[in-house]
């Protein structure tokens, strides 16, 4: 297993195209770019603290293929146990970088993958699993960081992918000869990937028949001829370039790092295409990646609620205003919220099952309904930690103001909150809470994983309705024949 | 000479700690000069203990390791319900009783 430090020095080797602000950055200087930096940081420490005994019980797991020890996010999930141990493991990761560490897309996109396929060779005779394996193999040896490619820019959402002025909106398939296959088009929103080594690609919505060619899955090495990495701003983005206080999280920065991946012309060989075609399995490869992935909602928020809880707090000890009842209620609330996202993720895990893969699989609707839950409450988590921080967290001056000669004095003596606390304390946890809960960091909690809609639209499929409506029936004395059906 | 005694170790990963279970650990090894404490995968050992930091004890339990177990948490010693208070000393009186049966 890779450290951090390892894992730093593997990035410099890739041949990456990655603008940033319209400049082209050197492959060899990206990991140091102000923009990047944080991002790298927040993923080394999955591997950094996959060699601390105090972590090791969830950050290491044992290949179901060789018998080895590997870390948790190379691993396929082998038993209901594995679910949970992930879940806590995103939540322990979060407490100590209080943002994302991105590693957990491309474990979901394995994870998916490597049951689907299993699936799908099962019933059309491909040789795709086999395939999987070895790419899986691949990464648990060389303990690379995969990205989940999956969303698609998509262009008009009223219209499928084949009806789409511009077909280069979906990634599709166009070329295919002996030794592979060419593909074409972008991912968006693409988490962790200028800091990866390998990108899975999935297909973004279910196909049909006539929509062949846009279902398709592949391992690509990020730096691969043909793609090129377009970086995405941030809110207060700039303060990166200047110095740590107004950062708020100056080591590790805000949500993932996310690109627009551009694939032109990219070319895959055969022994890493894993769908190429099978249209019928393509909504059920989103299906299974997107529940892997909203199950870890509830871990990896309820550890980033942990940090913006705990900042509110101090601020309130910081201020003189910690003890005060109304506090103590707004920090229970926010407790509640952050237990009740955890909640979710731990049931959705413990009510996992086993695939005909041998692999587990959570429960799809209590994953949806923990992700759901997170659009939601992360922002009653963060209004709450935005009301006791108090407008203090939105109006103070820079670090520059309180390092000035001239003017710093001002800036210690009106901004103190208690006597035996020093000023600059207080601004640190000020921008802590000011960076955590604005802009990008409440844009990811609503849209990653999936949009709401994109949780609301598979109760229906999941909840059992009809179940439901004979629990009333019985109880409200109403008698159906059987033959009738409501 | 005769061997020095040796008890494994085994940490929970850690999420949601009450207690430091490290600090904890470095408490316990100042009181047994003579006893080495290794990680639980290594071999030689004859008790394991196991520190979780928090009640519900999440710790895989190797159960191929056929030692006496100390199972600690926050709030118990082999399930049995310890005061915080007198987690530390329970814990070592535990290590003493197990030592004693060797």
């Amino acid at each position: 297993m890779l450290n951090g430090k390892e894992y730093r020095e593997s990035l410099r080797n890739r041949d990456i195209k990655v603008y940033i602000k319209g400049v082209l950055i050197n492959n060899k200087d990206l990991i140091d770019h102000p923009f990047v930096k944080g991002h790298v940081n927040a993923a080394s420490m999955t591997y950094d603290l996959a060699h601390e005994q105090n972590y090791e019980d969830l950050m290491i797991a044992t290949s179901h293929l060789t018998g080895k020890k590997i870390n948790r996010f190379t691993h396929i999930h082998q038993s209901k146990e594995d679910l949970i141990k992930k879940v806590k493991m995103l939540r322990m990761i979060s407490q100590n970088t209080g943002t994302c560490y991105q590693r957990c897309v491309g474990l979901d996109a394995m994870n998916a993958i490597y049951t689907v396929t299993y699936e799908m060779d099962k019933k059309l005779g491909t040789n795709y699993h086999e395939r999987f394996k070895n790419f899986l193999l691949y990464i648990q040896e060389t303990d690379y960081m995969v990205a989940g490619a999956m969303t698609d820019p998509k262009g008009d959402r009223s219209l499928r992918p084949g009806q789409q002025v511009d077909p280069d909106l979906f990634v599709h398939v166009v070329e295919k000869n002996d030794k592979g296959i060419i593909i074409r088009g972008a991912k968006a929103h693409m988490t962790g990937m200028v800091n990866s080594h390998e990108m899975l690609i999935m297909p973004t919505m279910g196909m049909s028949e006539d929509e062949k060619n846009y279902a398709v899955s592949c391992a690509v090495p990020v730096d691969a001829p043909g793609i090129i990495h377009i970086f995405g701003r941030q809110t207060n983005d700039d303060r990166k370039c200047e110095g740590e206080i107004d950062q708020g999280n100056a080591k590790f920065g805000i949500v993932g790092g996310e690109a627009l991946t551009v694939l032109e012309n990219v070319f895959v060989p055969w022994e890493k295409v894993f769908m190429c075609g099978e249209f019928e399995f393509s909504g059920l490869l989103v299906e299974r990646f997107a529940c892997y992935h909203r199950q870890n909602y509830g871990g990896c928020k309820g550890g980033v609620s942990d940090v913006v809880i705990g900042a509110a707090a101090v601020m309130a000890d910081y201020s003189g205003y910690g003890k005060a009842g109304h506090i103590k209620e707004k920090i229970n609330e926010m407790i509640h919220n952050a237990e009740t996202l955890y909640a979710c993720s731990i049931a959705c895990s413990a009510e996992g099952k086993q695939t005909a893969s041998g692999a587990y699989y959570v429960d799809p609707l209590l994953a949806n309904v923990g992700k759901h839950n997170v659009t939601k409450l992360i922002y009653e988590i963060d209004r709450l930690a935005q009301d006791i921080g108090g407008g203090i967290t939105a109006t103070m001056p820079s670090e520059s103001d309180l390092m000035n000669p001239d003017i710093g004095k001002y800036v210690e003596k009106y901004l103190k909150g208690v006597s035996n606390i020093p000023t600059e304390n207080r601004l640190r946890i000020g921008r802590l809470i000011e960076n955590m809960t604005g802009g990008t960091a409440l844009v990811e909690s609503m849209h990653g994983a999936g949009s709401p809609q994109a949780q609301k639209v598979m109760y229906t499929k999941l909840s059992n309705l009809s179940h439901k409506k004979d629990c009333a029936l019985k109880l409200a004395g109403i008698k159906v024949d059987k033959e009738e059906e409501l | 000479m005769k061997n020095k005694i040796k008890i494994g170790v085994k940490f929970c990963g850690n999420c949601n700690p009450y207690f430091n279970t490290s600090l904890f650990l470095n408490k316990i090894k100042t009181n047994y000069n003579t006893i080495e404490f290794i990680k639980w995968d290594e071999e030689g050992y004859c008790l394991l203990l196991i520190l979780n930091s928090c009640t519900v004890g999440c710790a895989t339990i190797p159960s191929s390791i056929m030692v006496p177990k100390i199972i600690v948490k926050n709030d118990a010693i082999n399930y049995e319900t310890v005061s915080s208070d007198f987690l530390f000393d329970r814990t070592l009186k535990t290590i003493d009783y197990f030592i004693k049966k060797l």
